[in-house]
């Protein structure tokens, strides 16, 4: 019996935290494999923070990871991949994007947003295997800053460790997406793994 | 069709808990389903209002919890297969219905679904409601996974005919949000026309039909104990062996205490209880008579725990049992596998627990749910606020249940008292005869209203309670997802309805002082509070504009969206629109000016009348 597989991804209300989780567990479910997931609603989606976990495994019942047993930090924000980060071990591998969502406490004054390489030199510190991808840029180049959250699933998918295929994600977006938006996410998608390729 | 309806049976689809427990629910031949939507079950009323025309059953939203069971009530007392759903506060509501329903008992298969909350992640308490089974005597389900909701809710009809009693069944949200794939059945042809055949001695709970129907549900209970005894959901399995450590979880404990004895290879049994009330007496007394030691894993009270500490008494006096009482599990919050692992280390002198990350220490900011950027309460909080002046401080903020809660944060600091779901009105009149000096003003949305704020009002205007009654008309339910209410002119299926008026419905009940407006104009709106706020009796505002989120979604399809942006050169960097307005998408950038961020702005424009300098204008690209 292989050893259960943990990915959590972090990020704010808006951002398709709850999306990118669903396209990991469509992938999971596609090749077979036994998946569970968790996910937040209701009132933490009103610009507070989301998280979601996948599961992955022949062993796996619990939809939360125990501590210490994540193997990837999917971040759609700095700032909650770097809050999240107690989740992981020092072998996690952390995917982040580098555009920072600023929280209201911060727009008043009230509080201030830590410097970029701040958190991402917290991060390196924490553990070796960091990845921060310009996520919103690339997916600005495409046209469509709101797939941002795919590029990061493409790294994801790049990421050594994922046990899953990179053509279960097109399935996985083909069973989720009209043809239309297909498009543009498979285009992110790909774009986001060139990058996590790195 | 909707891929949710797939008469491909063996099918595996990638399902929500709750869209699992709406496709059991009709793979169990349930025909009527009413509901008033509360997170965590929201989902399950999304589904149906999605797809029961399609599917050929009957769903409504109705205008609360009680009014959905006793809709739900009827239809089984006529043999139709019935659901009523909520979330775990909501039974509160129908509990005057639930507690004698289990009396007259059901026709056709009658399911309540409870969906508790567990650390509180979108409701007021965590209370247990496996507590009123044992109070109603009504049987209990606890799923643990997605399959098993989904099997459930398909066998729990027949079930609820079988023992002619109504069946509980029992969720928390980390059951109604997790996500696996699911194994399809057959869908049936729904049977939604019935027939009520008239039974006064049962059905009309005079004293002298109550006590007597009494002891017939105990003696239905008595059935169910006997079912409980050989039922498919209590099973016993064996970890690496066996030996004579037992366990018996029920709900989503089992996931964790599951999988951590069998990854941690700890030899021990697991009697897993879906069926958990009435409890399986003679099976747990068999599983518990040769143990040395007996773990009871479930989240929230002791349920399980002191009945089966009290059988221990007589059948294995010198167990030991690692639980609650022994100070290894909490009362509090949902449980994980670190919680396992910590109370089975204890217990067994066995250290699991993994090593997490400690990150070098910064400061980070919280990022608490705020209400939207362009959101119309933030608009009536804001004229509200400036009305009071300098009463503001001693004003009370008799709040209620949505997203205008929100309005607890700064600047608005909207929000000093709430209990549930229409304590705003009801409590003002307490605050108004205790605290006469101080301005109260209550604040509750328009699906709240409907649902338990106009008997309220009633009151207020009969005993003469002096406060401000705001109803904030958004035009929708919009914390749980925007559900159609009375208000709308649409139900839950999406046939046209009549709308009910809030207006009038106030000017009925007595009130003189009634006042429409359109909280984004903010001097209009804080003129009109003034005039309440001097009036010597109740006063009502209704304050009307649609959830930006819908009117923002209208707007860019109508290509009528504005942009907005603040003019650096008249801006004076003097913070007014975000210390007092604070709009999300205002920030203050590094070069000493205000910015709109064009990702969050929902395009209201309202900030433009905060701003004393005239700074924010339209955008002309």
């Amino acid at each position: 019996m292989s050893k259960p597989f943990s990915v959590v991804i972090v990020g704010v209300g808006g951002q398709g935290v709850l999306f990118v989780a669903q396209l990991i567990g469509e992938a999971a479910m596609a090749e077979g494999k036994r998946v569970v997931m968790s996910e937040v609603h209701g009132m933490a989606q009103r610009g507070g923070v989301v998280t979601a976990t996948v599961r992955i495994g022949d062993s796996v019942k619990s939809p939360l990871a125990a501590k210490g047993e994540v193997d990837v930090l999917l971040g759609l924000e700095p700032l909650e991949t770097y809050r999240a980060l107690p989740c992981g071990s020092a072998t996690t591998r952390v995917i982040t994007s580098d555009e920072p969502a600023i929280p209201p406490g911060v727009s008043m004054g009230f509080e201030t947003y830590p410097a970029l390489a701040d958190i991402v030199g917290g991060l390196k510190k924490a553990t070796a295997l960091v990845k921060v991808i310009p996520s919103v840029k690339i997916a600005g180049e495409l046209g469509m800053p709101v797939v941002a959250n795919v590029v990061m699933l493409g790294s994801f998918a790049a990421t050594e460790g994922c046990p899953l295929k990179r053509e279960s994600f097109a399935k996985a977006m083909d069973n989720l997406l009209g043809e239309k938006a297909r498009a543009v996410n498979v285009k992110a998608f790909e774009r986001g793994f060139e990058a996590g390729m790195v | 069709m909707d891929t949710l309806l797939d008469k491909t049976v063996g099918k595996k689809l990638f399902l929500l808990g709750n869209e699992a427990i709406a496709r059991g629910a009709l793979e169990g031949g349930m025909a009527i389903a009413a509901a008033y939507p509360g997170t965590p079950s929201s989902e399950i009323g999304n589904t149906f209002a999605r797809i029961a025309k399609e599917a050929g059953v009957y769903f409504e939203f109705s205008t609360n919890e009680k009014v959905a069971f006793e809709v739900a009530a009827a239809a089984s007392a006529c043999g139709v297969r019935s659901f009523t759903f909520m979330k775990h506060v909501g039974l509160n509501v129908a509990a005057d219905a639930y507690m004698t329903v289990a009396y007259t008992g059901v026709r056709g298969g009658f399911v309540i679904l409870s969906a508790d909350d567990p650390s509180c992640h979108s409701s007021q308490n965590e209370q247990d409601n496996r507590y009123y089974a044992l109070l109603a005597n009504i049987p209990v389900l606890e799923p643990s996974d997605c399959q098993e909701a989904h099997d459930m809710m398909r066998d729990a009809f027949a079930l609820s005919e079988k023992l002619e009693l109504p069946i509980l069944m029992r969720t928390v949200t980390r059951m109604n949000h997790m996500r696996a794939p699911v194994t399809l059945g057959p869908l049936p042809e729904p049977k939604i026309k019935g027939k009520y055949v008239k039974d006064p001695g049962r059905f009309v709970v005079v004293p002298a039909t109550a006590r007597k129907s009494h002891g017939i549900l105990l003696q239905r209970m008595a059935k169910a104990t006997e079912y409980a005894e050989k039922c498919q959901w209590n099973r016993i399995e064996e970890y690496h062996g066996g030996g004579k450590l037992g366990i018996i979880a029920a709900g989503v404990g089992y996931n964790y205490v599951a999988e951590v004895v069998d990854g941690q290879k700890i030899p021990s049994r697991i009697l897993k209880l879906g069926l958990s009330n009435p409890l399986p007496t003679k099976q747990v007394s068999d599983f518990i008579k040769g143990l040395d030691t007996l773990v009871v894993v479930e989240e929230m009270e002791p349920i399980l725990e002191q009945q089966i500490a009290a059988m221990a008494k007589d059948v294995n006096p010198k167990l030991k049992i690692i639980g609650k009482a022994s100070g290894h599990f909490s009362k509090m919050f949902e449980y994980d596998m670190d919680v396992v692992k910590e109370a089975l280390g204890k217990a067994l002198g066995k250290n699991m627990t993994g090593e997490c990350l400690a990150p070098a220490p910064l400061q980070l900011p919280t990022r608490p749910p705020v209400l939207c950027p362009g959101c119309p309460h933030r608009s009536t909080y804001y004229s509200v606020n400036k009305a009071l002046k300098g009463k503001k401080s001693e004003a009370i903020f008799s709040s209620d249940i949505g997203c205008y809660t929100l309005g607890i944060a700064p600047p608005m600091n909207a929000a000093d008292f709430l209990l549930c779901m229409g304590s705003s009105v009801d409590a003002s009149g307490g605050f108004a005869v205790a605290a006469p000096d101080q301005p109260t003003m209550a604040f509750l949305g328009d699906s709240t209203f409907f649902h338990s704020g106009i008997h309220g009002l009633i009151n207020a205007v009969y005993n003469k309670h002096r406060f401000v009654y705001t109803i904030l008309d958004n035009r929708t339910t919009a914390m749980t997802g925007h559900q159609p209410n009375p208000g709308m002119g649409k139900t839950a299926m999406g046939d046209p309805a009549y709308e009910a008026d809030i207006e009038t419905i106030v000017k009925a009940c007595g009130v003189n002082f009634v006042r429409v407006v359109d909280p984004s104009d903010l001097k209009g709106t804080a003129k009109i509070y003034e005039e309440a706020l001097a009036q010597p009796e109740v006063s009502v505002i209704i304050a009307k504009r649609a959830c930006v989120l819908l009117e923002a979604r209208d707007r860019k399809k109508a290509k009528t969206f504005k942009h907005w942006r603040v003019d650096p050169e008249k801006c004076k960097f003097c913070h007014r629109c975000i210390k007092e307005y604070g709009c999300p998408a205002l920030y203050n950038g590094d070069d000493k000016k205000t910015h709109i961020n064009p990702a969050l702005c929902n395009g209201c424009g309202v900030c433009a009348q905060v701003c004393p300098f005239h700074a924010i204008e339209e955008a002309k690209e």
